[in-house]
């Protein structure tokens, strides 16, 4: 029996070699934010992939779910004083009932009639926070919002925020794992893979897919919080249809349904929108061109491309094995 | 065990199934034949819960199961195959099996998320089920491959190893026999006997009349929605009506 170190010491060596560099890098505030933040958006990616790499469900609104944890993580800690890790907390559980009041009609469509809702719902969330200046302060947005608190440890610089947030996607890797390898888990597949058939051996289509809608949002409310606290401002504008779009786009670049896709995806998006920071206004076409390539020829994403390099090795040393076996017999 | 009280469903102005009524007996292998659009795999369909009849009951064990929802309808004891194979492609074959599982398990997401005793007990319980039951249907030595990657055969085994996998009381195979060639049909055929040896009562819906004669206690024909004859394999080969539908009817 291989151990568990054993049996993945690559990834284990990648990791390792990852964090040291992460580590260095973010001694630099500037360098430390970016981490952060593509932590915080491997988190969403990764809240997505349960809803639509593996229970099916598109959304294009994720970033009004990605608001509503911002927002009323800021809200309670500001104008209630709610202790900032409970405000988080509280954030992802509202969000979680967003997305659970979402999921009930959205439970019901298919495809594209689905993506429609959550377009709608996610442009709902951006007029309501650009609207209702006396609690959201509108397009201004709300400025100086206090550092995180992690019992009693103030997380006052962007390199211990995002070491908070990278514990966070560390744990939500493994809830995601657990969950996609229990019952529930399989239940989501079956109802990707054929609803029909689900349902047919018990299961409740109708229930599970408003847990997976549930959950997503769950996960991708926290992140809403984390990112209000990151980056101590939040305005209207973080939140809009774009925002939904990379959201999609870092899943699908990353590959979906795999454990390292989201955090790729992620980060490679979101260092692609630094660089082309300039650009702004063409950000859209960037994403678009990456959407396009992604169709086109890495259907799998980047870790697709990865596991087909690695399934061509194979075959070539087979068949080098082949080849010189071959030879010794003749 | 299953009673079908004069069903009738209409599509539109189609009668699908007009005024059919059957009983199958506990432990019987029971055949619904007819021509193509006779309306068995409809009938199916009502008994398993994908359609709701316009007229007419279903009382499974008692109790009246007509309308409600698939899910529930598999929980009460009725699991079903599909003539167009319905597998869970991308999932393995043992992955498909297990999902098959779901309503005998009770492992919740709090469960899974924590990786709690019971999920993990559970876990293992369905695993050394579903391997069984494959052993059973002769593809255990399959279970890690994609369903998809079975060849046809395997496919159909898969579906049937995989509604078992709920615990039945009524297995509804519609056509398990199609586009299998003749040495598939022939084990296919020991299998059904196997599968009611084992206590499953099996309700079938079939085109090769070798496999139904053979197997089937009792068979009912239907013709276009309505059913014409009822009784053993013997007595459906000589009754003229059912010669009549099948041959086509001279005057």
């Amino acid at each position: 029996m291989k151990t568990f170190v054993q049996k993945n010491l690559k990834a284990i060596i990648a990791v390792a070699v990852l964090v040291v560099i992460a580590l260095v890098l973010a001694q630099k505030t500037y360098y430390a934010l970016i981490i952060g933040l593509i932590g915080i958006y491997a988190i969403v990616a990764d809240s997505l992939d349960i809803l639509f790499g593996y229970t099916g469900q598109i959304s294009l609104g994720h970033a009004g779910l990605f608001a509503i944890g911002a927002y009323v993580t800021t809200l309670l800690r500001m104008r209630l004083g709610v202790p900032s890790l409970v405000a988080l907390v509280l954030g992802a559980i509202v969000t979680m009932l967003a997305g659970f009041l979402v999921a009930i009609p959205a439970s019901k469509l298919v495809k594209h009639f689905l993506s429609l809702l959550m377009i709608a719902f996610g442009q709902m969330v951006y007029l309501i926070v650009n609207t209702w200046t006396p609690v959201t302060g509108g397009s201004l947005g709300i400025g100086e919002i206090p550092y995180l608190n992690v019992f009693g440890l103030v997380l006052n610089s962007n390199l211990k925020c995002a070491i908070f947030i990278w514990i966070l996607v560390a744990v939500c890797m493994l809830v995601k794992y657990r969950i996609i390898n229990s019952r529930t888990g399989r239940a989501f597949i079956a109802i990707r893979e054929n609803p029909v058939a689900a349902r047919g051996l018990g299961i409740d289509v109708r229930r599970y897919k408003i847990m997976a809608f549930a959950i997503s949002a769950f996960l991708t409310g926290m992140a809403g919080g984390l990112y209000a606290y990151l980056r101590g401002f939040i305005s209207p504008e973080t939140f809009n249809g774009t925002q939904s779009t990379l959201f999609m786009t870092m899943l699908l670049f990353g590959g979906i349904t795999t454990v390292a896709g989201p955090v790729i995806g992620s980060a490679v998006l979101l260092l692609v929108k630094e660089v082309f920071q300039s650009l702004a206004l063409y950000q859209g076409l960037i994403y678009a061109v990456f959407i396009l390539i992604i169709l086109f020829f890495f259907p799998n994403g980047a870790v697709g491309v990865y596991y087909n390099m690695q399934a061509a090795m194979k075959k070539k040393s087979n068949k080098k094995a082949e080849e010189q076996e071959v030879a010794k017999n003749a | 065990m299953l009673k079908i009280d004069h069903i009738t469903i209409k599509f539109g102005g189609l009668v699908a199934n007009n005024d059919v009524c059957t009983e199958i007996q506990k432990g019987q292998i029971f055949g619904l034949i007819g021509p193509n659009g006779a309306g068995k795999t409809t009938l199916f369909n009502i008994v398993s819960g994908f359609y709701a009849p316009t007229d007419g009951k279903v009382i499974f064990n008692g109790e009246e199961i007509q309308g409600l929802p698939s899910n529930v309808i598999n929980g009460k004891g009725i699991a079903r195959t599909y003539q167009n194979i319905n597998l869970f492609k991308k999932m393995t074959v043992l992955e498909n099996v297990m999902v098959g599982c779901h309503g005998q398990t009770k492992a919740n997401l709090a469960d899974a998320i924590f990786s709690t005793k019971k999920k993990r007990l559970e876990e293992e319980e369905s695993i050394e089920k579903c391997h069984e039951i494959l052993k059973f249907m002769e593809i255990d030595h399959l279970s890690h491959l994609k369903a998809s990657s079975l060849p046809y055969g395997a496919q159909r085994r898969l579906e049937i190893a995989r509604a078992m996998a709920s615990n039945p009381q009524l297995l509804l195979l519609d056509e398990p026999a199609a586009g299998m060639n003749l040495s598939e049909k022939d084990e296919l055929t020991q299998t059904i006997l196997k599968i009611r040896d084992k206590g499953y009562t099996v309700f079938l819906v079939e085109h090769n009349m070798k496999l139904v004669m053979r197997v089937c206690d009792n068979i009912c024909v239907l013709n276009h929605g309505i059913k014409i004859a009822e009784g053993t394999p013997a007595e459906i080969q000589a009754n003229p009506e059912v010669i009549a539908a099948y041959l086509g009817g001279g005057k």
